[in-house]
């Protein structure tokens, strides 16, 4: 394509689209009036919030109109919802942001245990990223006593393990020890995959063929994280055992596949066979898949 | 009578990778033949990918053949090949610089790659599958070279790369570290990018950056190369959906929106601030890492996310004129003044230094290296990054963007 040519067809698409973009646009001098006034339909405000500059040298005023909004329970949920949003989106601004995050985290704690989920959900999250310790207690009571749980045990648990150094692996393998829903199951998991002491459970529940698919899927990446070397063992066993769940046996693969470490299986010649046949006879299309890429890296 | 054509750049194995940007190259009768005249070549694209154009000096415009005379002592003759824009490759070897003698018949050719960083959405399955195989490798169940990119953007590190001018300089950097290290593994790989104000129903599939499920946590096919995924020692990627994959995410600026942030004098210093928006909206369109900016490259998307930025700056930087650091609009002075954001300053982590206000580490040691250019060096300075095609001269950074050109005569705006 000649340069000249693209650059006119270029420049002419975006004068279109800049003049089609202006009808309805907020001005900038009016987003902030539009943002802070009450009597508008929650769609205008929620667009005005998002025209925001967030420039860095008015990030002040920008920042106290959406906290003031997100502190506001009166004001409609998606609003809040979309002023939290942006004041996410200003934290990316580093050290512009840093003076106000104080105030920020403080109006997160204040709105916690706000009446609606979502926004609870998402204020709980913002919370437990930063590893405030407020949320990190708010969530551990939840998981002791459902009656004062906030979020799912699922949320829970995954909200706590975004501190990745905080212990809280002996209260989530009790949770586990317990009857949970599968999406706990699998939170908590994953969060005892950075657990040496859990090392064994996860083992276990690999091999454990009563368990979900998806449990010993997450057990499988969750035992290469704790000793790599039982999990190339027990993933030879899987992908080996024609009994054994095609699904899994692909994830298997999969990670011996990408995952340079596991040099005793890549040059196994016997084990290359199994698998150049079970990529010619297998009906499962994702096992089929996967053992084709494991013969094509094998031969790179 | 064969032709030997000698591109530079190639790697160990003899493959070559191009972008729009021209090289020189030489054609030589190989078996020089020592007679006094000169034997006429044409140089022509041959492949049914990629495609080249070549020129006697370093152009944008191209033609899809060249006739050369070629000696017969066998002395080379220079001449510029680079990608035909808007024709890339999908895979190594589709595109072929080929010799043909004054009756068609081939004298000489080389494969190579005209290799440039695609819209994710439009990958072929390969292209993905490639990308993601790369990918999957780095990370390598959380202990491979990745963990180095992850522990680049943690919180007390951020001042180096947000909330100044240096935010788009050093995430080109970041990325094109990231890419180089990927095509280390795989040379035909680039970084896609993830263009946010459009929809994008095939990258957010389990067969590619991964669906939501229930529990904003993101799900593959099995054997898919980032279902072991494990950063800070934690398997999986945290990831939901605040809009539906059919559609892009609501309140981001779009291209035309951010192009013109620039202002009348379209400016760095205004334009920049598509820190906040599009760059941090596109960040908060999803629960789970991504979400969080010392969070944010747990999850893989983060570098589909910056590649678009990336481009976004890329394409003002083309539209605009703005890549000489000679001119004041391309840049712009610090804001507040701190090292790392200064034209001439050099970027941590590459630079390893790690006196205050420096973070207190420096992982990843210098920036990778490329067989097909010496630029930028192991610690890129903020200025380096600004002209990545070579445009005004020196080497180039060896990406370029399927949708933005190498244009020579670029009008100042």
């Amino acid at each position: 394509m000649n340069v000249s040519d693209y650059r006119k067809l270029y420049e002419a698409e975006m004068a279109r689209r800049t003049e089609l973009a202006g009808e309805g646009v907020i001005p900038v001098a009016g987003t902030r009036e539009m943002v802070a006034a009450g009597g508008v339909d929650p769609e205008t405000r929620i667009k005005a919030i998002a025209s925001l500059p967030l420039a860095p040298t008015e990030l002040g005023g920008d920042v106290g109109l959406l906290l003031a909004t997100l502190r506001n329970a009166a004001e409609p949920t998606e609003v809040r919802a979309a002023a939290l949003d942006a004041l996410r989106a200003a934290s990316f601004l580093g050290p512009r942001f840093a003076p106000f995050r104080a105030e920020y985290l403080q109006v997160l704690r204040e709105i916690v245990s706000d009446a609606e989920p979502a926004l609870r959900e998402d204020v709980l999250e913002a919370l437990a990223m930063e590893k405030d310790a407020y949320a990190q207690d708010l969530l551990l009571r939840g998981l002791k006593d459902p009656g004062a749980a906030l979020v799912s045990p699922a949320k829970a648990i995954q909200f706590l393990g975004y501190d990745v150094h905080a212990d809280f692996a002996p209260l989530v393998r009790e949770i586990l020890g317990r009857e949970v829903d599968h999406a706990t199951k699998e939170e908590a998991v994953r969060l005892l995959a950075s657990d040496p002491g859990s090392q064994g459970l996860i083992a276990d529940l690999l091999k454990d063929k009563s368990q979900s698919g998806a449990i010993r899927a997450l057990s499988a990446t969750a035992l290469q994280v704790l000793d790599p070397q039982s999990f190339e063992g027990a993933a030879r066993e899987i992908v080996a055992d024609d009994d054994e769940d095609d699904d899994l046996r692909a994830t298997c693969l999969g990670a011996l596949t990408h995952i340079r470490d596991y040099q005793q299986t890549r040059s196994d010649p016997d084990f290359l066979r199994r698998v150049e046949k079970l990529g010619s006879t297998t009906p499962s299309a994702n096992l089929r898949s996967s053992a084709n890429r494991f013969v094509q890296k094998r031969s790179e | 009578m064969p032709v030997e054509i000698q591109i530079p750049g190639a790697d160990q194995q003899g493959r070559v990778f191009l972008t729009w940007t021209p090289v020189q190259a030489t054609a030589r009768l190989a078996d020089e033949p020592g007679a006094s005249e000169t034997v006429d070549v044409t140089l022509r694209s041959a492949g049914t990918g990629g495609q080249l154009l070549f020129a006697t000096a370093r152009t944008d415009e191209g033609s899809a053949t060249l006739t050369i005379g070629l000696p017969g002592s066998g002395a080379p003759v220079p001449f510029w090949v680079g990608g035909e824009f808007g024709r890339p490759s999908s895979a190594y070897g589709d595109a072929v610089v080929e010799a043909a003698a004054s009756d068609g018949s081939v004298l000489g050719s080389t494969a190579v790659m005209v290799r440039v960083r695609k819209n994710a959405q439009q990958l072929t399955p390969e292209e993905r599958d490639r990308f993601l195989s790369a990918f999957g490798t780095l990370n390598g169940r959380g202990q491979g070279r990745f963990s180095d990119f992850r522990d680049m953007h943690v919180a007390t590190a951020l001042d180096e790369a947000h909330g100044n001018v240096g935010f788009l300089p050093w995430h080109r950097a970041y990325l094109l570290d990231l890419e180089r290290e990927l095509q280390n593994i795989d040379p035909s790989v680039t970084v896609p990018y993830w263009r946010f104000d459009q929809p994008a129903p095939d990258v957010f599939t389990p067969q590619f950056m991964g669906a939501s499920g229930a529990g904003g946590r993101v799900q593959f096919v099995p054997g898919h190369p980032l279902e072991s995924w494990v950063t800070d020692n934690q398997p999986g990627i945290t990831r939901g959906m605040q809009f539906p994959a059919t559609a892009a995410p609501p309140g981001l600026r779009d291209e035309t929106a951010t192009l013109a942030l620039g202002g009348s004098g379209n400016a760095y210093g205004n334009f920049s601030s598509m820190e906040g928006n599009p760059h941090g909206f596109a960040h908060t369109s999803f629960s789970g890492f991504i979400r969080n900016p010392a969070l944010a490259p747990r999850d893989p998307l983060f570098f589909l996310l910056h590649a678009n930025v990336d481009r976004l700056w890329a394409k003002w930087q083309w539209l605009f004129g703005r890549i000489d650091a000679q001119n004041a609009a391309s840049f712009a002075p610090a804001s507040p003044t701190r090292i790392g954001h200064r034209l001439g300053d050099t970027m941590w982590p590459w630079n390893g230094v790690t006196v205050p206000p420096r973070p207190s580490t420096a992982p990843g040691g210098g920036l990778a290296s490329s067989l097909i250019t010496n630029a930028p060096g192991p610690s890129p300075t903020v200025r380096s990054m600004l002209d990545h095609q070579a445009v005004i001269g020196g080497e180039v950074l060896g990406f370029a963007y399927d949708d933005v050109p190498f244009e020579l005569q670029a009008p100042q705006v």
